[in-house]
């Protein structure tokens, strides 16, 4: 075997949860590319302040222009850019269900494509090339605003992907492995000061090897080798680990020196850097219960789930359509649903719920538990994921299965408790706010009480009445 | 609306009926709130786990004594589910909840074999509902309610529940499933024995569990058994049965260094009595320990330390009984304090 090209550390952590045999998107084919007959973008940045249109009804534009800016003249703050190329149809109709309150509706008009000549950016110089590429990183990274060179401090790029269905580096790779490369090389090239941290999980480290052995980056790079445990791939608990300080998912944003990049941002930056042209595209991956139709596909911003669906032939009936991850996601009800750049996954899980005679007896080859209760723990096969919910709401049994995979150490249970009786001060002293909202707790409860979305909502309110509590403990810090 | 819609309405008949549906069929719901996939152990399987643990000391328990047994269990359940049942319909619950199929299977093995059944029903219904019921129903309770009843029977029985014992049926092979109750009968458990005489039976004799004593106390091989069993399919919790064992041995070591003749050898303590089994089933009954996994550890000590200590310094010989109602009082502070030491305010902010 070659020569390691980087250096490794291995990460290991108390807590956590292995989802055992849990399907897998490892698909042999590169991603697919859907272009759509219209796209409907929402104006509004990834914290929800409104753009203002700078278009009008009839107007044409190519991919890649700029089609809402900031009212203020905020230089941090990234336009919106057309998606697709075509006319504007409609600039305020948000469809309904959709939460943004503008949004653009641009049609495909293949008439008068005219080949694009006012985006390309080679002549530039190198400094501004990387001035205007730093600017589409909030977009990438949900970050806030643009961050400058100098300030980034670390890149974290995560290559782990457990939710509790992983996407194989493999996956993301077929395919667009020039473009990740290409993004890395940036990043390298614009953040000279910055170390780079590349987390992947035990399993994967072939193959992230290989994938790095081709980029020269021996120097600054460090390989953060993460058990295959959930929550491995959170970015809150990543940099959490990685830095050894702890971040408070409620004090957001993370320390503006701590670039997080995922695999999906990483290769569409590469594309972006590749045509020359902002990142309107995203990158999804779709996962069935059919394993022939799990795929990661290639979208503008401003597909609806009806469209992307009706592409990939896939029926939504009897199923529920999850964004996100599994455990973390939330349910998309409405068809005409817009993706955009926060929907991280799809997921089509069978709405299925099996009864059985004498149940509880039943081995269970194929149910998976934190416990030993089942046959799957001694003959484990393939799991199903389905939604239901397998047991009915009990009082809380103290059994601690909770504070045993809590990731960060934390008793949720007795969180719960502050929380579901307003103690929030209460809930702040046993560091409530440390929590990464991994929804860990809630998976595994016997009595199948809600735990995480209580602990979220008691987040919430900490956030936004009584920040100042939470604030007089930073002070103390 | 048909004849089942009527029944799912009706306040009164509505647990028993869907707790037989869920029972036997399973839940229906289905979640709609993130995490979409929950885990597979439910409420249901969790008790019937232990109660699984629990049989071949049921089992041993009517093959020592006979089949009376079976009817000590049925009044148990008759009484303690009724009681549940009640609740359920006056808290209006959808179902009767778990916990109380536990509660019945471990009080009945707590009791002499020859107890007469009234006091069966009257213990179980005071652990039900003074244990439990009026804490809120299982979760919420602070007391383990088997403990609960049989601690009632005792004191408020103490005749009927400490003079008399049977013998293990004697002669065939079938033992006690072809008899209806031993009539072999004793005034002393190997307990009494020694805090009255200052005899002791052989550790092998009381390991093996062939004297006399409750229902599901005496056979230490399938305690042990049945503890393992908990401990590795996670039901039950490794950390308070250890530091509970290791406690008991470590005082009743230090007493017998002191006086070998007035305080009893370590192991007898271990093997003697209801320990073994009160260890593995209801010490590690998470509702009533703590929470912290520190405080599991102090738990288990102070259940382990005061059980030598009342067995050795007070009139009762089942300490243990004692002990786990007294730390489970202790339980809420042990955990406060724990936790408060555990995220304490320092001049430099929490840790
Ligand atoms: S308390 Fe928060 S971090 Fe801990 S398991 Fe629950 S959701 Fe995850
Ligand atoms: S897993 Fe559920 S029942 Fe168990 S301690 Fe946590 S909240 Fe309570």
């Amino acid at each position: 075997m070659d020569k390691l090209p980087v250096k490794q550390k291995k990460i290991s952590f108390k807590g956590g949860y292995r989802f055992n045999k849990f399907p897998i998107i490892d698909t042999n084919l590169p991603c697919k590319t859907f272009e759509p007959e219209y796209v409907s973008i929402p104006l509004c940045t990834s914290d929800g302040q409104q753009l203002k249109p700078q278009v009008r009804q009839g107007h044409f534009v190519r991919k890649g222009d700029i089609i809402a800016k900031p009212s203020t003249p905020d230089i941090n703050l990234t336009p919106v850019f057309a998606s697709i190329t075509g006319r504007i149809d409609n600039t305020v109709g948000a469809p309904a269900g959709s939460k943004a309150t503008d949004t653009i509706l641009i049609k495909k008009d293949a008439s008068t494509v005219v080949p694009s000549a006012q985006n390309t950016l080679s002549p530039i110089r190198q400094e501004c090339k990387i001035k205007q590429y730093l600017k589409y990183l909030p977009l990438l990274c949900g970050l806030p605003r643009i961050p400058s060179p100098a300030e980034v401090s670390h890149i974290f790029i995560s290559a782990v992907n457990i939710q509790p269905i992983v996407v194989g580096i493999n996956a993301w790779l077929h395919g667009n492995d020039q473009a990740a490369r290409t993004a890395l090389d940036f990043l390298r090239e614009c953040c000279a000061q910055s170390h780079i941290t590349i987390s992947c999980h035990s399993k994967e480290i072939r193959s992230i090897e290989k994938f790095l052995s081709l980029n020269n980056c021996k120097d600054r790079c460090t390989l953060a080798v993460f058990p295959e445990k959930y929550p491995s791939d959170n970015r809150y608990f990543q940099i959490g680990i990685l830095t050894g300080k702890p971040v408070s998912s409620i004090r957001e944003p993370i320390d503006p020196g701590y670039l997080f990049l995922d695999m999906r941002s990483l290769i569409l930056l590469g594309y972006a850097l590749q045509n020359s042209a902002p990142p309107t595209d995203i990158l999804v991956p779709v996962y069935c219960e059919d394993p022939d139709m799990r795929t990661i596909v290639k979208i503008p911003v401003g597909t609806s789930l009806e469209q992307l669906f009706s592409f990939l032939h896939i029926d939504v009936r009897g199923n529920r359509v999850i964004e996100g991850g599994l455990l973390t996601g939330k349910e998309i009800i409405d068809p005409t649903y817009i993706l955009t750049r926060s929907t991280e996954s799809l997921t089509v899980l069978p709405e299925k719920i099996t009864r059985s005679f004498l149940w509880f007896l039943r081995p269970g080859r194929n149910l998976d538990s934190y416990t030993r209760c089942f046959a799957s723990t001694l003959i484990p096969s393939e799991k199903k994921p389905t939604t239901g919910s397998q047991g009915s709401l009990r009082a809380c049994i103290n059994c601690g299965y909770c504070a045993d995979v809590c990731p960060v150490g934390l008793y949720p249970n007795v969180l719960y408790n502050y929380a579901t009786h307003d103690l929030l001060e209460e809930a702040i002293e046993k560091n409530i706010d440390r929590c990464v909202d991994c929804g860990l707790c809630t998976y595994v409860c016997p009595s199948k009480i809600p735990v995480a979305s209580a602990l979220y909502n008691a987040k919430q309110t900490i956030y936004t009445d009584c920040s100042h509590l939470i604030h007089n403990r930073s002070h103390c810090l | 609306m048909t004849s089942v819609e009527k029944i799912r309405k009706n306040r009164f008949i509505a647990p028993i009926f869907n707790s037989l549906e869920s029972f036997f069929f399973g839940s229906d719901e289905s979640v709609r709130r993130a995490p979409f996939i929950r885990d597979a152990i439910d409420l249901k399987r969790y008790m019937f786990f232990v109660i699984i643990a629990t049989l071949p000391c049921t089992l041993a328990g009517i093959y020592l004594y006979g089949l009376r047994v079976l009817a000590v269990i049925g009044v148990s359940y008759i009484f303690g589910v009724g009681a549940e049942a009640v609740f359920a319909a006056v808290r209006r619950q959808d179902e009767i909840h778990e916990g109380a199929f536990v509660t019945c299977m471990l009080y009945a093995l707590i009791m002499p074999p020859n107890v007469p059944l009234w006091v069966v029903a009257v213990g179980i219904l005071f652990g039900t509902i003074f244990g439990k019921e009026v804490f809120g129903g299982t979760g919420k309770n602070i007391f383990n309610p088997a403990m609960t009843g049989r601690l009632f029977a005792s004191l408020a029985f103490p005749d009927l529940m400490t003079k008399t014992w049977l013998l293990p049926v004697d002669g065939n092979l079938a033992g006690g499933f072809a008899s209806w109750v031993s009539d072999a009968i004793t005034t002393a458990t190997p307990m009494t024995l020694f805090q009255r005489s200052g005899d002791i039976i052989s550790n092998l004799q009381l390991f093996m569990g062939y004297f006399g004593g409750c229902i599901g106390e005496t056979v230490k091989p399938l305690i042990i058994a049945g503890g393992l069993f908990l401990m590795i399919t996670r039901v039950a919790n490794w950390r308070i049965p250890l530091a509970t064992i290791i406690s008991l041995l470590f005082t009743a070591t230090i007493l017998h260094a002191i006086d070998q003749q007035a305080f009893a050898p370590p192991l007898f303590h271990l093997l003697g009595g209801g320990f073994l089994f009160a260890v593995m089933f209801m010490v590690s009954d998470p509702v009533t320990t703590p929470a912290s996994r520190t405080g599991k550890w102090l738990c288990g000590i102070l259940i382990g330390t005061l059980t030598v200590l009342i067995r050795t310094f007070t009139g009762y010989v089942e300490g243990i009984m004692f002990a786990v109602t007294i730390a489970n009082m202790f339980t809420p502070l042990i955990d406060y304090i724990v936790l408060g030491i555990k995220y304490r305010v320092t001049p430099k902010g929490v840790i």
